[in-house]
C-alpha cells in the first residue's frame, strides 16, 4: 500500500469525524503548545539572563588588577613585576589570539561639574584609552570620540538628575524636615531621571586637587562633552540614574594627577592615583576562550579574574527550569493523549464492519494497523501545527504583558524554530504511541464477525 | 480451479458440537459459473466463508489454484484473496464516504497500484457494468441494482482466479435480480471468469452451468444443468 493512500485514507477519515477530530486536535494543541511555550519560555529567559549577566558581570571579559600600588607599599622586597601591567605585558596580550580589545583603566574619583553656569551634577571619572569603548559594548548615542584635547565621553546616566543650586536647597531643606515621607523620595527618584541634552556642551569640571577636606582648592577644567553613550538594554531608567560614568583619555587624566601633585608638594599621591592604570580589562572573542586565555596571562605573572563561574552556576539553574517545563509539556501531552486513545477505540469500534470489508478486499493485518497509526499520527501533526500557532499567541500575550508592566518595546520571548520542530515532534509522537492500541486492536478485527449481518 | 475434499466442519459451543459440512466434495473448472444451492441453514454461507479463506475448516482441504487455503496464515490468506478472489455481498457492503470509482479501486490500493492505474481500471470496469455516468457518485446516491453493480466492478477489479458471490440478488427486486444474474452471466463469458454464486433461489441457480446442492451439511446433488446459461 502507497504512503499517499494511508495519509489520503486517513485524512478522509479526520474529514469526516470532525468533532472527535476537532477535541482531539485541541487537547494535542495545548499539550505541544505547553511544550513550545515552556522551551521558549527557558531558553527565552536563559539568553535575556546571559545577556544581563553579560552587561553586569562580563563574562566574554577578562579584568587584570594592577598591583603596581601595593607593590609600592611592600618596600621593594622584590624586583619582580608580578602583578603589575605594563605597557610591554598589554602588547603581548593585544596580539594574543581570541583578544578582541585590551582597555586600560584608572579610577579618578567622583567630581562635581557645572553647566552652562545654572545646573550641577555629579560623575564618577575614569580615564580609559577611549578607542576601545565600542570594543567594550559602549554604544555612541550622539558623537564619538576626539582627537582634541580636553574632551569627556559621558554616560547617559550621567545627563539624569541635574539640577540648580536653588533647588538642591530645596532638596536638602525638605529630607532633612521629613526624611521617611515616601512619597517626596518617589518624586525625586522621578526628579533623578530627568534628562538634561548635554552633548556638543562645555563642562567646568570641580576637582579638588589638596584631596583636603579642610583645605580644599577648587580647581576647575573646562572639558568638552563630544560624546554620549546609549542607554544600556535591559537595565531600567532609576538603575542607570546612578551610573554617572565619565570617560576620560589617560594624558588628560595625568594632567589633573599632575595638578594634584603640585597642590600638594611633598605628599605623596594615593596609590590608586599615582599607578599609571588601576586594571586593565581584555574583551575576549568568545566566551569558550576566556579560560585559556586567563591560563595565557597567568604565564604573564599578573593576576586576572573572570566570572565564568556565574555562567555555569546560571547555567545549571535553567537546565532545571528547562527540565521542569519539559515535563509539565510532557504532562499535559500524556493527557491529550488519553483523548486520542478513546477516540481512536471508539473510532476502531465504530468501523468494525469497514475494517472487516477491507479484510475480505485483501487488506492484511499490517495494512489495518498502518492505516489507523497514519491516521492518528495526522492528527497530532494537525494538532502540532495548531499547537504552534497556539504558542505563538500565548507568546504574544506574555510579551505584551510584560512589555506593558515592565516598559520597553523589545519583546523578551522568542521561539526558536528548533523548538517548533520539537512541539511537532511530541505532537506526531503523541498521536502515533496512542494510535497503537486502537490500531492493534483495529488489526485483531475478525473480518467474517464484523461484516456478518443480524 | 477449485477443488474441495472431504471438507467437514463443525461449530463448537461449549461443550456441544453442531456439525455444519459434512465430507464435501466437488471439483469447480476455470470459467465455470457454480450456484451453491441450499436452503437456510443447510451450510452453503459456511462452505463459501470457508472457500472464501475467511474461516478454517475442522477437516479438509480448499485448493484455490493449486494452493491449499486452509494452510495459510491470516496475513498470506489475504495476500492471496487480494490476487485471487473476488467477493460481492448480499448487502454490497460499500463503503460509504468513497465514491462508486473509490470503492471499485479499493482492492488495488491494497496491492499499492498506483492512482492513475487504478482509476484506468475502474472507469473500464464500471462501464461494463452500465455504470459510468456514475462514477463520482456516492453508494447512497444509487439504487440497490446500481450498488451491486458497483460491488461487481469492485469483485472484478484485482483479475481474480475466481469471484464468489454471496446472496447477489438476495436484497433486489426481481427485475434487478435478472439484470444482475444477467451481468453476472455475460462477464462469465466475455471473460471467461469463474463464478460461485450462493443462492437459497432455485431460479437463480437455474441461471448457472452447474448446481451444486446442500441440505443439512451434506452436499446431495452437482447437477450439470444443460439449460443454464439463459439470459432473460
Amino acid at each position: 500500500m502507497r504512503i499517499s493512500d494511508y495519509i489520503s485514507i486517513g485524512w478522509d477519515q479526520l474529514k469526516r469525524r470532525k468533532v472527535v477530530t476537532a477535541m482531539c486536535t485541541i487537547g494535542i494543541a495545548i499539550g505541544s503548545a505547553a511544550i513550545i511555550v515552556a522551551l521558549s519560555l527557558g531558553e527565552s529567559a536563559q539568553q535575556y539572563a546571559q545577556e544581563q549577566v553579560n552587561s553586569f558581570l562580563k563574562i566574554d571579559e577578562i579584568t587584570i588588577v594592577n598591583q603596581a600600588d601595593t607593590k609600592s607599599q611592600d618596600n621593594g622586597s622584590s624586583d619582580s613585576d608580578r602583578g603589575i601591567i605594563t605597557k610591554q605585558k598589554l602588547d603581548i596580550i593585544a596580539q594574543l589570539p581570541h583578544v578582541k580589545a585590551v582597555g586600560t583603566y584608572k579610577s579618578l574619583g567622583n567630581f562635581g561639574f557645572s553647566v552652562d553656569e545654572s545646573k550641577d551634577g555629579r560623575l564618577e571619572l575614569t580615564a580609559t584609552n577611549l578607542e576601545s569603548l565600542e570594543a567594550f559594548d559602549h554604544k555612541f548615542k550622539q558623537g564619538g570620540i576626539s582627537e582634541q584635547e580636553n574632551t569627556v565621553v559621558l554616560s547617559y546616566g550621567a545627563l539624569m538628575g541635574l539640577m540648580d543650586q536653588e533647588a538642591m536647597e530645596a532638596r536638602d531643606k525638605q529630607i532633612r524636615a521629613n526624611p521617611n515621607d515616601e512619597a517626596m523620595w518617589e518624586q525625586f527618584q522621578e526628579m533623578d531621571k530627568i534628562v538634561t541634552p548635554l552633548y556638543q556642551k562645555q563642562l567646568k569640571l570641580k576637582i579638588d586637587v589638596t584631596q583636603d577636606l579642610n583645605n580644599p582648592k577648587i580647581v576647575e577644567i573646562p572639558l568638552r562633552v563630544v560624546g554620549v553613550l546609549a542607554k544600556p538594554s535591559g537595565v531600567s531608567d532609576n538603575q542607570i540614574s546612578w551610573m554617572k560614568d565619565a570617560y576620560i583619555s589617560h594624558a588628560l587624566a595625568d594632567q589633573i594627577t599632575d595638578l594634584m601633585k603640585a597642590a600638594r608638594p611633598g605628599t605623596e599621591l594615593p596609590p590608586e592615583l599615582s599607578a599609571e592604570f588601576n586594571k586593565a580589562v581584555v574583551k575576549v572573542d568568545d566566551t569558550k576562550n576566556v579560560e585559556s586565555l586567563d591560563k595565557t596571562i597567568k604565564k604573564l605573572r599578573l593576576t586576572p579574574q573572570n566570572n565564568l563561574h556565574q555562567q555555569d552556576r546560571l547555567a545549571e539553574q535553567f537546565a532545571i527550569v528547562r527540565t521542569v517545563a519539559l515535563g509539565v509539556g510532557l504532562f499535559v501531552l500524556f493527557i491529550a493523549s488519553i483523548s486520542i486513545v478513546v477516540a481512536m477505540t471508539m473510532s476502531t469500534y465504530q468501523r468494525r464492519r469497514q475494517i472487516g470489508i477491507m479484510k475480505v478486499l485483501g487488506a492484511n493485518l499490517a495494512q489495518i494497523r498502518n492505516m489507523f497509526i497514519v491516521e492518528s499520527a495526522l492528527l497530532g501533526l494537525v494538532g502540532g501545527v495548531f499547537g504552534i500557532l497556539f504558542s505563538y499567541w500565548v507568546v504574544w500575550g506574555i510579551n505584551a504583558l510584560l512589555m506593558a508592566t515592565e516598559g520597553g518595546d523589545q519583546s523578551i520571548l522568542f521561539i526558536s524554530t528548533w523548538i517548533l520542530g520539537v512541539g511537532i515532534f511530541f505532537a506526531v509522537l503523541t498521536g502515533v504511541l496512542s494510535g497503537i492500541y486502537p490500531a492493534i486492536s483495529a488489526s485483531r478485527t475478525d473480518a467474517l464477525t464484523a461484516i456478518k449481518r443480524d | 480451479m477449485l477443488r474441495v475434499e472431504h471438507l467437514s466442519h463443525v461449530f463448537r459451543n461449549g461443550s456441544e458440537d453442531t456439525p455444519v459440512l459434512r465430507d464435501i466434495n466437488f471439483t469447480i473448472h476455470k470459467g465455470e459459473i457454480v450456484a451453491l444451492l441450499g436452503s437456510s441453514g443447510s451450510g452453503k454461507s459456511t462452505l463459501l466463508n470457508l472457500m472464501a479463506g475467511l474461516m478454517k475448516p475442522t477437516e479438509g482441504t480448499i485448493l484455490i489454484a493449486g494452493q491449499a487455503i486452509e494452510k495459510m496464515s491470516e496475513n498470506k490468506l489475504a495476500e492471496f484473496r487480494r490476487t485471487n478472489i473476488g467477493f460481492i455481498f448480499q448487502a454490497y457492503e460499500l463503503i460509504s464516504h468513497m465514491t462508486v470509482r473509490e470503492n471499485v479501486e479499493l482492492p488495488l490500493v491494497f496491492q499499492g497500484v498506483k492512482p492513475s492505474s487504478r482509476k484506468e481500471r475502474a472507469l473500464s470496469l464500471l462501464e461494463k457494468v452500465g455504470l459510468k455516468d456514475k462514477t463520482e457518485m456516492f453508494p447512497s446516491q444509487l439504487s440497490g441494482g446500481q450498488q451491486q453493480r458497483v460491488s461487481i466492478a469492485r469483485s472484478l477489479i484485482t483479475m481474480p482466479s475466481i469471484v464468489f458471490a454471496d446472496e447477489p440478488t438476495g436484497n433486489l427486486d426481481t427485475k434487478t435480480e435478472n439484470e444482475i444474474i444477467d451481468l453476472l452471466v455475460e462477464l462469465n463469458q466475455t471473460l471467461q471468469l469463474t463464478f460461485v454464486i450462493v443462492t437459497h433461489e432455485k431460479e437463480v441457480a437455474d441461471r448457472t452451468k452447474r448446481i451444486i446442492q446442500l441440505r443439512d451439511g451434506y452436499l446431495i446433488d452437482q447437477t450439470v444443468e444443460m439449460g443454464g446459461l439463459a439470459t432473460s
